[in-house]
């Protein structure tokens, strides 16, 4: 696992002068401007749970600070006017039954993204609100005070617990977010479908997003409770919750910093243009306009420019330091393969029925998008699957990998049912890719293929599937890397997954001629290597023929032709449906070159 | 009951205008508003300047508040079209939520909730309906929104200039190319919707709370009587506005009261869900 050495310098360096500067002040500061940053520091860990579930997940959700009103009211409940629970103990309960409050908010957000969701949440806030004023749940009484910790004179218990607060959940966070479950977070954000793809549950990944914000709500919300003596109801006011929000999206509160400076800055200004005379809604304004400024720049927010800008600066130094050093040390990728042609093509070894299809059939309303096609494709062997545009290749990989509602017919992998099987409980057994590129820009290749793996995997495992498909090991993000590599990464990300059969749609779009025959000769090892069988669609009949054993041909949802490779080529019934020509004609087909060649 | 009902006509009326307002929007512009009713108050409260600090007529001041709300659509929209042609619709949306924070900070320091005399064009007159007296402004704003509706629904379906809009709502880029002044018509439904707000929330201020917040609020219940209509009907949108608005007027006087206006969000998310029922993935393919 990732240790010290692996931390970011960026994120070391600034926990050390965040540190430092958090001791300085407290010894040096009033305590008024204890409790400014105090206040500052529950709103940052606010951001913290923006962070995950829009930040992260990539959820529209505005709710986060109102599922925190939770547990201001259970601390209060709990630990108001000398109440039955002491303090620290009383914001983890809070903090637990905003999780049981969070869950509910989450599941419109099963069904409604986006802008609906955003609708939505937008709703709770205003509920939320409506309920602290009425007054009537427990602790939501501003006669419930609760006293600050009594850890040193004045506001100072308040000021470090407050610090503790946000620095041990700030930790947390990160750590969750290299975990497994945070690495969904992100999936689900980039593609639910290629997150499902890769055996990943689209709603246990939105449900524990959502819980692990909202336990972080509820201890923010706890911690304003003890910041300002009671549930004050102004603390989720729309207007405030909304700011919140509007600051978090500008700030970036997706990494912590960004959360740390949300709440910082909003609390600091806040109170500076009061000491200077003006309302705190000026600030808010001002916020808006920048939040605004930042949309319009699509970077993600101000903490991720700054990092980007470090990031920058360090590769300069270190192109620089490797100049100084030795020249030419860049990772370079593995050079493409050829196809060895003094030698026969490895033979494959017909094993027993990976995936077979019994009348399978899809319906899209009145139109038959596949009708009643069967076929198998055994382990060891590799099944081509052509066709013109529009044949219903796509629908049929979509149809086995468990991403068509409803079919008809049976679809079997190694024998075993796949009806009633979800997507991700799919991805087991049978793997596939898209045939738009849907990687997870923000992670690396190593990330990547941890986050595709079903169970944990070693880092050799990982090498090998990384040198298999020909990716430097130590390549940076996958946003670095051309679309041939991240293809190819993508295939790597079924691999490690063990699959029965792999179905791989169209990987040689766009690719040049090299670059399609280094990838035929990888695909043609992938059954003996990882014991499978192989689906592979494709127009470059190039690589078609290079590879496949067998294959099948669909034509409007019917399967016309299933045999060897080359002789189903030389099929006219074939050439006609993919080029158009009349198969009883005279004329030899115009594109009957590829069959022959 | 059918009086309480009635009387949620005034607050209706306004989710009506608004709903009609948001609808329009997301059909042309790929936004969801957030802030057109902080838009709409913010201009009405120019009225309320207009009429009592310089002394301008009841009609002349409602006008130039009319004209205000048209200013500042056209404003933000010459901000949207300037920046934001090509980002998501949840993008746009988003920075309108940063919209309704600035109108909040501008509206709040205006209007304090103190009683101000507000321009009234029907200087307080009531129709007696159903044993209650109803606004006449109410009656007038609700049939208005309904009628609004259907006319920019029949303007949009049957006019060239319809058919340019729904063409740049579908791809701003390529109606752009194919020379659709996509810029000038953003700010001109941008300065539309401004203005048709403005005039949604005058006619509910002289009966209603004169503080700012919960004028830009509107805007929620108004979101949901457009969703109602799932965002595409504008003709349900304002029938859902006014249904809302007697809802929680019905719900006001029941034991339930204080949560009257949590009730139509419970509503809208049964009916958004049911909606998005067979939406499992985020993406089509």
């Amino acid at each position: 696992m990732s240790g010290l050495k692996d931390a970011n310098p960026i994120s070391l360096g600034l926990i050390v002068i965040i540190t430092a500067g958090a001791l300085l002040a407290g010894q040096a500061m009033g305590d008024y401007w204890k409790y400014v940053l105090s206040i500052g520091l529950a709103q940052a860990v606010f951001g913290l749970s923006i962070g995950v579930v829009y930040g992260q997940a990539g959820m529209l959700s505005v709710a986060q600070v109102s599922i925190g009103a939770v547990g201001a009211w259970t601390v209060a409940a709990l630990s108001g006017n000398d109440g039955p629970v002491p303090l620290p103990w009383s914001l983890f309960i809070g903090a637990g039954l905003s999780v049981l409050f969070g869950l509910i908010a989450a599941l419109p957000a099963l069904r409604l993204r986006q802008i609906n969701l955003a609708v939505v949440t937008l709703g709770i806030v205003l509920a939320v609100f409506t309920v602290a004023k009425a007054g009537h749940v427990p602790g939501s009484s501003l006669t419930l005070y609760v006293a600050p910790p009594a850890w040193g004179p004045g506001y100072s218990g308040l000021y470090w617990l407050c610090w503790m607060s946000f620095g041990v959940l700030a930790i947390a966070t990160v750590l969750i977010r290299r975990t497994r479950m945070g690495l969904s977070w992100l999936a689900i954000a980039r593609s639910e479908r290629a997150a499902a793809a890769i055996g990943i549950s689209v709603i246990r990944a939105k449900l524990t997003a959502f819980a692990v914000a909202a336990a972080l709500a509820g201890w923010a919300g706890g911690l304003l409770v003890v910041a300002f003596g009671s549930a004050d109801p102004a603390n989720f006011e729309p207007v405030q919750v909304l700011t919140l929000f509007v600051l978090a999206v500008m700030m970036g509160a997706g990494l912590w910093e960004g959360a740390l400076a949300l709440g910082l800055f909003n609390a600091v200004s806040s109170a500076l243009f009061r000491n200077w005379g003006l309302s705190a809604d000026i600030a808010a304004m001002l916020f808006a306009v920048g939040a605004v400024q930042i949309l319009a720049m699509e970077s993600g927010g101000f903490s991720y420019d700054v990092r980007r800008l470090l990031r920058w600066i360090g590769s300069r130094l270190r192109w620089i330091g490797s100049r100084l050093r030795r020249p030419g040390a860049a990772t370079v990728a593995a050079p493409l393969r050829r196809i060895d042609r003094t030698t026969p093509a490895p033979a494959t070894v017909e094993g027993p029925a990976a995936l077979s299809l019994d009348k399978v059939t899809v319906r899209y309303g009145p139109i038959v998008a596949l009708d009643t096609v069967s076929f198998t494709v055994p382990k060891g062997r590799i099944v081509g699957l052509i066709g013109p545009n529009g044949a219903g290749k796509s629908t049929l990989v979509d149809c086995v990998t468990g991403f068509v509602a409803r079919y008809e017919g049976d679809v079997r992998v190694v024998g075993a049912p796949m009806r009633g099987l979800s997507a991700h409980q799919r991805a087991a057994v049978a793997r596939r890719t898209f045939q738009t590129e849907r990687t997870i820009a923000e992670l690396s290749p190593r990330d990547f293929l941890r986050l595709a793996a079903p169970a944990p995997v070693t880092g050799a495992e990982i090498d090998a599937i990384l040198a298999f498909v020909g990716c430097p090991p130590d390549a940076g993000d996958l946003a670095q890397l051309d679309v041939r590599m991240r293809r190819l990464v993508t295939i790597g990300a079924c691999l490690i997954g063990r699959p029965a059969v792999v179905l791989i749609d169209e990987p040689a779009a766009g690719l040049t001629t090299e670059e399609s025959e280094d990838l035929s000769v990888r695909i043609r090892e992938i059954p003996a290597r990882f014991d499978c069988g192989v689906l592979l669609i494709e127009h470059d009949m190039e690589l078609v023929r290079n590879v496949c054993d067998t294959l099948v041909v669909l034509d409007f949802g019917k399967l016309i032709a299933n045999g060897p490779t080359a002789h189903v080529l030389a099929d006219p019934h074939v050439l006609a449906a993919y080029i158009g020509d009349d198969p009883s004609g005279d004329q030899p087909a115009e594109g009957a070159q590829w069959a022959a060649s | 009951m059918i009086q309480q009902a009635m009387a949620g006509l005034v607050s209706g009326g306004a989710y009506a205008g608004i709903a009609v307002g948001i609808v329009l929007m997301y059909r042309m512009l790929g936004v969801l508003n957030f802030a057109l009713s902080g838009i709409g108050a913010l201009a009405a409260t120019v009225s309320l300047f207009a009429y009592r600090d310089f002394g301008i007529p009841v009609y002349p001041s409602i006008l130039i508040a009319i004209i205000a709300g048209g200013l500042i659509g056209a404003a933000l929209g010459l901000i949207m079209a300037r920046f934001f042609l090509e980002s998501t619709v949840a993008t746009r949306s988003t920075v309108t939520i940063g919209f309704l924070v600035m109108s909040l900070a501008i509206g709040t320091r205006m209007l304090d909730g103190s009683a101000y005399n507000f321009p009234d064009a029907f200087a307080g007159q009531s129709v007696v309906m159903f044993g209650s007296g109803v606004p006449t402004g109410s009656i007038f704003e609700a049939v208005g929104a309904v009628l609004l509706a259907i006319g920019v629904g029949q303007f949009l379906n049957r006019t060239r200039t319809g058919a340019s809009l729904r063409a740049m709502s579908e791809r701003p880029i390529t109606a752009q190319l194919m020379g659709i002044p996509v810029k000038r018509l953003t700010v001109l439904v941008w300065a539309f919707s401004g203005a048709v707000a403005t005039l949604a929330v005058l006619f509910v201020l002289p009966t209603s709370t004169t503080s700012f917040p919960p004028l830009a609020y509107m805007t929620v219940f108004a979101l949901g009587a457009a969703l109602l209509g799932l965002l595409q009907s504008l003709t349900v949108a304002a029938l859902g506005g006014i249904a809302i608005g007697m809802l929680q007027s019905v719900v006001m006087i029941t034991s339930i009261g204080q949560y009257a206006q949590a009730v139509p969000f419970v509503i809208i998310i049964l009916v958004m869900i049911w909606w998005r029922k067979g939406d499992v993935w985020a993406e089509r393919r």
